[in-house]
């Protein structure tokens, strides 16, 4: 509790100053245009931005970019609610009662209901990261690189168990993902890999153009190509919600915030997973009284809370462990990666004024969504008259000289290309990329890590069964793995 | 279905195992050209690349063995994507040779291609606009240091 206190403390002032309360409305802002717009998700966005965090100190550069993650959870809410058509991946679990409730004549309430259960479970899921981080992170500084190299496999198994690719093609992604990581001067020993000669890849494979490509570029086309037609929204009305909306939605909103944040803190969780299973404790819940599935506001609650507060806590894996937990913290780790920073329990150490610039920060800019979303909602379903095709060519125009601007390089923006095709491929071909851009983030630590265990260990594999917390985490990776085996065999 | 027509959907569905395979062969045919170990007989340089390059070879012949339901995932029509990597590929080209302005309306006018349903002269109005936009934050207001026409 001290602990927390004094991260929040520390963090305070960085949080509170003028440029980075800016970024953080920028980035809720932004969060939550990508959010109500189909096609461009937080992921992309985040990617898409890489470049501007460089001209931004660290802080500022991480507060605008957790900043479009949870932005976009609201965000999502509002193309949920009034076009059954979910801005981001988790917003399909809202759809199902919000979608009733607007052709009910409630969306405003429905969509007011949706932004104060988020604002509360981000308020939670702050408090519970402030309280968990420094314990996490000292349970992970004790490790050695036999553990190390066991957490982060337990990290890519996760990631691939909540892939929607197939288990076999997930595993097999993250491990070409491991190896384009590994392109360049092998820390160790000097010597160049899988470079063929080409001097611009001494260095490695550019984070920007892998992330922008396979997330940015791939996921505009995926727009496209399924349809970017505007649509007609249905009327919104006041975004107030009535007294019985509010007494119906709190104790969902407070469950919702309760099974997300925990949701969150699991490595590969996601923050689908939350607001699904918030709806299922729901469900459950209003299945003995029969109402469900007529336009409930628990419906609406219960997923919204959860997926905002799954969103901040899955901060937890990467700043306490250095384990990116789903594709948005690993572009997250890369822009930590770009700032001089590497995620991990050294983070919460060293950088307290930086954890408690962010905590602080989720909590401010909750709140600055709530003032976004309430008031202005009619003008963000407005939005959605907006053509794909115009934020296509704006994004891919950004994209092309934002890359430019940060690495000045030609060849980066040929990787751009080929990350953007291998994208489209891996779309077309029905496989989610996360599973290749966690396996690269995770390459050069985890190469380091294993190569270090072997060495104290005299070459000796059993190493990695002989400690008790080595061998537990990798027994946590094949129970994952044998769990999503079995989910995936089970008939829908 | 015939037996023609189920060679050709299995063909289909190996058809990503089998790739990834393939590029697990070359990443190990790449790798084993590196140390396996050190003299000192600490782990070499090639001993993690080779581990996963093994491991992307088995679990891609694996998943060519086992995958089903490729066929049916392959959308229809590649003219966006294809549209979309040209307007990358135009402003990787345009950018060394002719400046910023004329690789960004390139490539802004290639991406409003993207979608169809623009007449050709609403398309390069566009992609003006945006290129002019592009030009004014990042050469303008950003300084970056390129030109906005004619060569580096």
């Amino acid at each position: 509790m001290t602990e927390a206190l004094a991260m929040l403390g520390a963090g305070l002032g960085p949080a509170l100053l003028p440029g980075n309360l800016l970024l953080c409305l920028a980035g809720v802002a932004l969060g939550t245009l990508v959010g109500v717009l189909p096609g461009l998700g937080p992921v992309a966005t985040i990617a898409l931005l890489l470049p501007v965090t460089f001209a931004l100190p660290p802080a500022g550069a991480l507060i605008m970019l957790a900043g479009i993650y949870y932005g976009a959870q609201y965000g999502s809410s509002t193309t949920a609610i009034l076009l059954r058509v979910p801005g981001e991946a988790s917003g399909v679990v809202t759809a199902q009662e919000g979608h009733l409730l607007a052709r009910a004549g409630r969306a405003g309430p429905a969509l007011g209901i949706a932004a104060l259960a988020s604002l509360l479970g981000g308020v939670i899921a702050a408090l519970v990261l402030a309280l968990l981080l420094a314990p996490l992170a000292r349970f992970a500084i004790a490790f050695g690189p036999a553990e190390t190299a066991a957490l982060m496999l337990l990290g890519v198994a996760a990631a691939v168990a909540l892939s929607p690719a197939p288990l076999l093609a997930a595993w097999a992604l993250a491990a070409f993902g491991a190896l384009l990581g590994l392109v360049g001067t092998d820390v160790a020993g000097g010597r160049p890999r899988f470079t063929f000669g080409i001097p611009e890849l001494a260095d490695g494979i550019g984070f920007i153009p892998l992330a922008m490509g396979l997330f940015g570029v791939a996921e505009l086309i995926r727009a496209l190509e399924s349809g970017g037609a505007a649509r007609r929204t249905l009327p919104v009305g006041s975004p107030w919600p009535a007294r019985r909306d509010v007494s119906a939605a709190a104790g969902p909103a407070l469950r919702g915030s309760v099974i997300g944040s925990a949701i969150g803190l699991l490595p590969g969780a996601s923050t689908l997973l939350a607001a699904l299973a918030a709806q299922a404790a729901e469900r459950g819940l209003f299945r003995r009284r029969g109402r469900w599935g007529q336009g409930e506001m628990a419906g609406v609650a219960a997923p919204e809370a959860a997926n905002n507060a799954a969103a901040q806590t899955s901060f937890a894996p990467l700043l306490a462990l250095g384990l990116p937990a789903n594709a948005a913290m690993a572009v997250l780790a890369g822009a930590m990666f770009l700032q001089g920073i590497a995620p991990g329990p050294g983070v919460v150490a060293e950088r307290p004024d930086l954890v408690g610039a962010i905590i602080i920060s989720m909590l401010v800019g909750n709140a600055m969504l709530v003032a976004l979303n309430l008031p202005f909602v009619g003008l963000w379903a407005a939005l959605l008259r907006l053509p794909l095709r115009l934020l296509a060519a704006l994004v891919i125009v950004l994209c092309c000289g934002g890359l430019w601007a940060s690495s000045g390089s030609v060849f980066d923006l040929w990787l751009l290309l080929g990350f953007a095709i291998l994208g489209w491929a891996l779309s077309r071909a029905g496989l989610d990329p996360t599973p290749l851009l966690i396996g690269f983030t995770l390459a050069a630590p985890f190469e380091e890590a294993l190569r270090r265990a072997l060495v104290l260990a005299r070459g000796d594999w059993s190493v990695f069964l002989q400690e008790p917390a080595s061998a537990t985490l990798l027994a946590a990776a094949a129970a994952t793995t044998a769990l999503a085996a079995w989910m995936r065999r089970r008939p829908e | 279905m015939s037996f023609l027509q189920l060679i050709r959907i299995r063909a289909i569905d190996a058809t990503p195992g089998l790739l990834l395979a393939a590029l697990g062969v070359a990443c190990l045919v790449v790798a084993l050209g590196q140390p396996f170990r050190l003299p000192s007989g600490r782990p070499g340089p090639g001993f993690v690349p080779a581990l996963l390059a093994a491991s992307l070879t088995v679990l891609g012949l694996l998943h060519a063995a086992t995958a089903r339901g490729a066929a049916q995932a392959a959308p229809g029509g590649a003219r966006a994507g294809i549209m979309l990597c040209l307007a990358v590929a135009g402003f990787a080209l345009l950018l060394p040779r002719v400046g910023f302005l004329p690789a960004s309306w390139a490539a802004g006018s290639l991406a409003l291609a993207a979608a169809g349903g623009m007449r050709p002269l609403a398309i390069l109005a566009g992609g003006g606009a945006l290129a002019l936009a592009a030009t004014a934050l990042f050469l303008g207001g950003l300084g970056l240091p390129t030109p906005a026409l004619g060569a580096r």
